[in-house]
Parts: C-alpha cells; sequence; structure tokens
C-alpha cells in the first residue's frame, strides 16, 4: 500500500474512530439527568 | 407547552434512541454506495470534500433535524407539517411539511423491495443457490430475479413473497410501538449488523495474494490492493465541482438527513434530553459503518480477485452489481469451500437486510406518526393499513423495474427530494424560527456546548451548500431527468406513470394534511 493511501485511510479511520469514542465515552460519563445550563444563563 | 398536547411514547433509554437513529442513518449505502462513489470520485482525495461536507452540511442537519423533531414532538406533532407550523406560524407551513410525509413514504416503498431482495439473497446464500456460479451465472440469478418475463432461474411469485415478507417484518416492527418495536429491533439489529461486518472485514483482509487475469495476462492482487485503489489520492478532483458534489451528496444520503424521520424518532425526546452530543454519536456510528467497514469490504474484496480493472468495471455498472453479483462471486472463491461461501453469503446479505430494515422503520414512522395524531388510529390499525397500501403499490416496483418505475421515485423522491426538505427546513428553522431560538432549542438538555462558530455554519454556510447542492443538481440532473433523455422511447409511459403515481400521493397527503388541520379546528385543538 502506497504511502498517501496509508495517509489518507489512516485519517479518516482516526477521525472517525476518534469521534465515535469520544461521544460514547462522554455520553457514558454523563448521566442523563446531568445537564449544562441554557446558553447565555451564565454570565 | 398547550396542556392539550396529548402524552406521546418514549424512548426506553438514551443508548437505545442512538441506536435507532443510527440504524435509521446506516442503510445499503453505507456498504454499496459509499464505495462506489469513493472510487468513482478521487479515491483517498474523495475523503477531503467528504469531511468537510460532513462537518458543514452532515453535523449541522443532524442537529437541526433533531432539534426540529424535538420542538414539534413537545407541541404534540411526530411528522413535518405539525413540527413546520410550530416553527413557523403561516398557512403555507404546514402544506411544505408535506415533504415529510412524502419523501420517506415513496422512499419506504421502492427501499423494501430493495430490502427484500438482501432477504432473497441471505436465503439463496444458505440454500447454496448462488455456488458454483461463473459472473453469467450470476448475472442470470440477478436478472432473474428483477425481470419477472425471465423466470429462467426463479419462479414468477418468488420476488412477491420476499417484498411481502419485508413489508410484513417492517409493518409488524412499527406496529408494535417506539420502545417495544423499533427500539427492541435497533438493540437487536445493529449490534448483529457490527458484527458481521466486522467478520468480513477481517476475513477481506486476511485473503492473501490471488491470480487474476486482466485483459489475457495473469497477474497477482490481494485486498490491499484494493485498499490501495480506494484511499490514493488523485489530486485533480480537488479542482472538479462534481466531486464536491457527490461528496456532499454521499453525506446526504447516508446520514439519512432531508428525509423527515429523524425528526419522526426525534419527536419522542423531551427538552431535558440531549440533542448536540446525542446527534454526533449517532453520525459518527453511522461514519464508522461507512468508512471503516463500508470502505473495507466490497472493493477490497473484489479487487482482491478481479483485480483493480474488474472492480472498476464492476462498480461502474452500479451499486446493485457490487452487492448482488460481485459479491456472491467473491464468495464463491473463498478459501474454505461451500461452507465457507455459505457463511460470507449470509453474512453480507444479513448485515443488508439490518442494515435496511432498521432505516424502513424510521421511513414509516412520520406517516404513522401524522395519522396517529391528527385522525386518532390505533397503531395498530394504521401500520395494517400503510402496510397494504405499501405492499399494492410496490408490485408496481416489481412488474415494472426492468421499466425504470422505481428509478423514478429514487430520484425525485430519493435523492433530488431531500435536498429540498433540507434546504427548507434550514431556512425554517434557522431563518424564520431566528438563529438565537435555533441555538437555544439545540442546547436544551445538551450534555455538551456545541463551540459557537457553529452557530455562524448552520446560518450561513449550510443553507448555501444546499442552495448550491439544489441548484446544480437542477441543471445538470433533473432536467435531462424529467425529459428522459437517454432513456428509451418505449419506457417513456411507463415512467411517465410512476410520476403521476408519485404525483398522486404528493396530492393526497396534502388533502390530509387540509383534513387534519380542519378536524383539529372543529375539535378545537390548539396548534401551540
Amino acid at each position: 500500500m502506497n504511502t498517501t493511501a496509508i495517509i489518507f485511510m489512516g485519517g479518516a479511520w482516526v477521525f472517525v474512530l476518534g469521534l465515535v469514542i469520544w461521544s460514547y465515552r462522554k455520553l457514558l460519563s454523563t448521566p442523563a439527568d446531568e445537564k449544562l445550563p441554557p446558553p447565555g444563563s451564565i454570565p | 407547552m398547550s396542556e392539550s398536547v396529548p402524552a406521546r411514547e418514549a424512548w426506553g433509554s438514551r443508548i437505545g434512541l442512538i441506536l435507532a437513529m443510527a440504524g435509521n442513518a446506516v442503510g445499503l449505502g453505507n456498504f454499496l454506495r459509499f464505495p462506489r462513489q469513493a472510487v468513482e470520485n478521487g479515491g483517498g482525495t474523495f475523503m477531503i470534500p467528504y469531511f468537510i461536507a460532513f462537518l458543514l452540511v452532515g453535523i449541522p442537519l443532524m442537529w437541526i433535524e433533531w432539534g426540529v423533531g424535538r420542538h414539534g414532538g413537545e407541541r404534540g406533532h411526530g411528522s413535518m407539517p405539525g413540527m413546520m407550523e410550530t416553527l413557523w406560524k403561516h398557512p403555507v407551513a404546514k402544506y411544505l411539511g408535506v415533504l415529510g410525509l412524502f419523501m420517506p413514504v415513496v422512499v419506504l416503498i421502492y427501499y423494501c423491495y430493495i430490502e427484500s431482495w438482501t432477504l432473497a439473497w441471505t436465503w439463496a446464500s444458505l440454500r447454496g443457490a448462488t455456488q458454483g456460479l461463473d459472473q453469467q451465472g450470476m448475472q442470470a440469478f440477478f436478472k432473474s430475479y428483477v425481470d419477472l418475463d425471465n423466470g429462467t432461474v426463479h419462479g414468477f411469485w418468488t420476488p412477491f413473497a420476499f417484498f411481502f415478507a419485508t413489508i410484513a417484518v417492517n409493518f409488524y416492527v412499527v406496529s408494535k410501538g417506539l420502545s417495544a418495536g423499533i427500539e427492541r429491533l435497533a438493540k437487536i439489529g445493529m449490534p448483529i449488523l457490527f458484527v458481521f461486518a466486522a467478520i468480513l472485514v477481517v476475513r477481506v483482509l486476511t485473503l492473501g495474494t490471488h491470480e487474476v487475469m486482466i485483459d489475457g495476462v495473469m497477474t497477482q492482487s490481494n485486498p490491499i490492493a484494493g485498499l490501495n485503489f480506494m484511499f490514493t489520492p488523485d489530486w485533480n478532483a480537488l479542482g472538479n465541482p462534481k466531486v464536491w458534489l457527490a461528496a456532499t451528496g454521499q453525506i446526504f444520503f447516508t446520514l439519512s438527513v432531508g428525509m423527515g424521520s429523524l425528526q419522526a424518532y426525534a419527536s419522542y425526546l423531551t427538552k431535558k434530553d440531549d440533542l448536540a452530543l446525542s446527534g454526533i454519536a449517532t453520525a459518527a456510528t453511522n461514519e464508522t459503518a461507512e468508512v471503516v467497514l463500508g470502505g473495507s469490504l466490497a472493493i477490497p474484496a473484489i479487487v482482491a480477485f478481479f483485480g483493480v480493472a474488474g472492480a472498476t468495471a464492476i462498480a461502474k455498472g452500479g451499486s446493485f452489481d457490487l452487492g448482488f453479483i460481485a459479491m456472491p462471486l467473491v464468495f464463491n472463491q473463498l478459501p474454505g469451500g461451500a461452507i465457507m461461501s455459505t457463511l460470507a453469503g449470509v453474512m453480507w446479505f444479513g448485515l443488508l437486510f439490518f442494515a435496511g430494515i432498521t432505516s424502513s422503520v424510521a421511513m414509516a414512522t412520520p406517516a404513522l406518526s401524522f395519522v396517529e395524531e391528527n385522525f386518532g388510529w390505533s397503531r395498530k390499525r394504521t401500520a395494517t393499513v400503510l402496510g397494504g397500501i405499501a405492499v399494492l403499490i410496490g408490485i408496481l416496483h416489481l412488474v415494472y423495474y426492468t421499466q425504470g418505475f422505481l428509478d423514478e421515485w429514487d430520484y425525485w423522491a430519493g435523492t433530488f427530494g431531500l435536498v429540498i426538505l433540507a434546504l427548507v427546513e434550514t431556512v425554517v428553522f434557522v431563518w424564520i424560527f431566528g438563529p438565537d431560538n435555533m441555538w437555544r432549542e439545540i442546547h436544551e438538555g445538551a450534555s455538551i456546548r456545541i463551540p459557537r462558530f457553529f452557530k455562524f455554519i448552520m446560518t450561513f454556510v449550510t443553507p448555501v451548500f444546499l442552495l448550491v447542492m439544489m441548484v446544480w443538481w437542477t441543471v445538470q440532473e433533473a432536467v435531462p431527468t424529467l425529459l428522459m433523455e437517454n432513456i428509451p422511447a418505449e419506457d417513456h409511459a411507463i415512467r411517465w406513470v410512476s410520476r403521476g403515481i408519485m404525483l398522486a400521493i404528493l396530492v393526497f397527503q396534502l388533502f390530509l394534511i387540509k383534513a387534519a388541520w380542519r378536524r383539529r379546528a372543529l375539535a378545537g385543538k390548539e396548534v401551540a
């Protein structure tokens, strides 16, 4: 496999897998009832 | 919220919601359309506009549709006509929402037919019916199935049986309701889909090198050459607007935005529920299925056995050739003989079936919600009637498939219509409802704060992207398609009938909206 193909495939995989891992970790670590205050409510 | 809003169903769990939303997004296109688009549009270079479109159109539309859906659901509306009216107090708003009823119903009917192929091919794999077939044999197997006049392989009623079974399963699931039907299906179907796809990816990538005959010369090929073929950048493609539009189009189809089904699912959320993070998790799940799994399956497998030239020729034949002709040929050549061929076939078509059904049940939801909420029908009764209509109209797709009956629906509702709905809802939610209200709505109950520059993107960049796409498609494709350029004259009549039926569905739905609002007015219901 050539270097540029590896870079493009690797980049695409890292991006989507990174996004999926980050979002699921965040979802699992945030209790469903723990919410941020509405925008603009914090001075 | 109005006090007259009746209690609505709710998702059983957060993970169930995300799996159902991701199930809606992950469809046949992730495994069949994406690899073909990437190969035809610059290989690795395709990933640049693809991810830019993901960030500028895909994710913003995801948030917009979740926001539109929850906002409407909180006011008792599970489909687009009511949702649009809650955002824009104008008599025309509810009629614009017809797009969110029309598209999912039309796409659902022909999508179930394609979905029924996956069921038929799973059964064929189990029986070993495709084992030992060469390329001509596999093409004949496919042609005999879709061309009812060509009963050389399949019996006349076989496609009907699988179509009826697919419709029955779909409407049985939706008749069970949100949590017991759709959510349960997603919790079972999505893990199976990912496990089957992961097993197949490992098998494909460990295939090793094979002798391949290309232009009469024996050469060697392997799946890594397929990954090379898919991801090697063609820098010239970056300057081609067609590549950018193909990438944006792929993002559109893959995330199932512009359809009306995401909004229907989101309508069962409350202000306490998170949209921002859940929207990203859903999109990321879909992208994993598409880029990591979909990108490592069909093309590498086909290149391993047919070489790059063979894969290019197959890809040009279309997504169905890729999935229903080339892949079974690959499975026939796997080491391990008949058992391995059967297993791979069942897993491949099984994963396509689960990808399909988790999307089609989502398409049924807006129409079901509309009838239930506006005419007081039970879910079971609505599902039965809608299923019956889908069967009756769907039969036309089976009978006239080879004359392009389905192609008309796929283009006008399943392709062009999506951009129109996305543009309309973006303008209404962002510009008419207001950017500040939109931003506040998306952040209600949010687990994360969305970076503020996305507000600018959603207000200006996303609508412009959509507008450019719509204008381009109108000039490049819609006009020639409307005029039936390059369509054999003998098929024109059937295609016009196909368009006429679509138009009749649209008019009927507009009439239903009018009737529903008259009924509401008579009942003295307040539209919040």
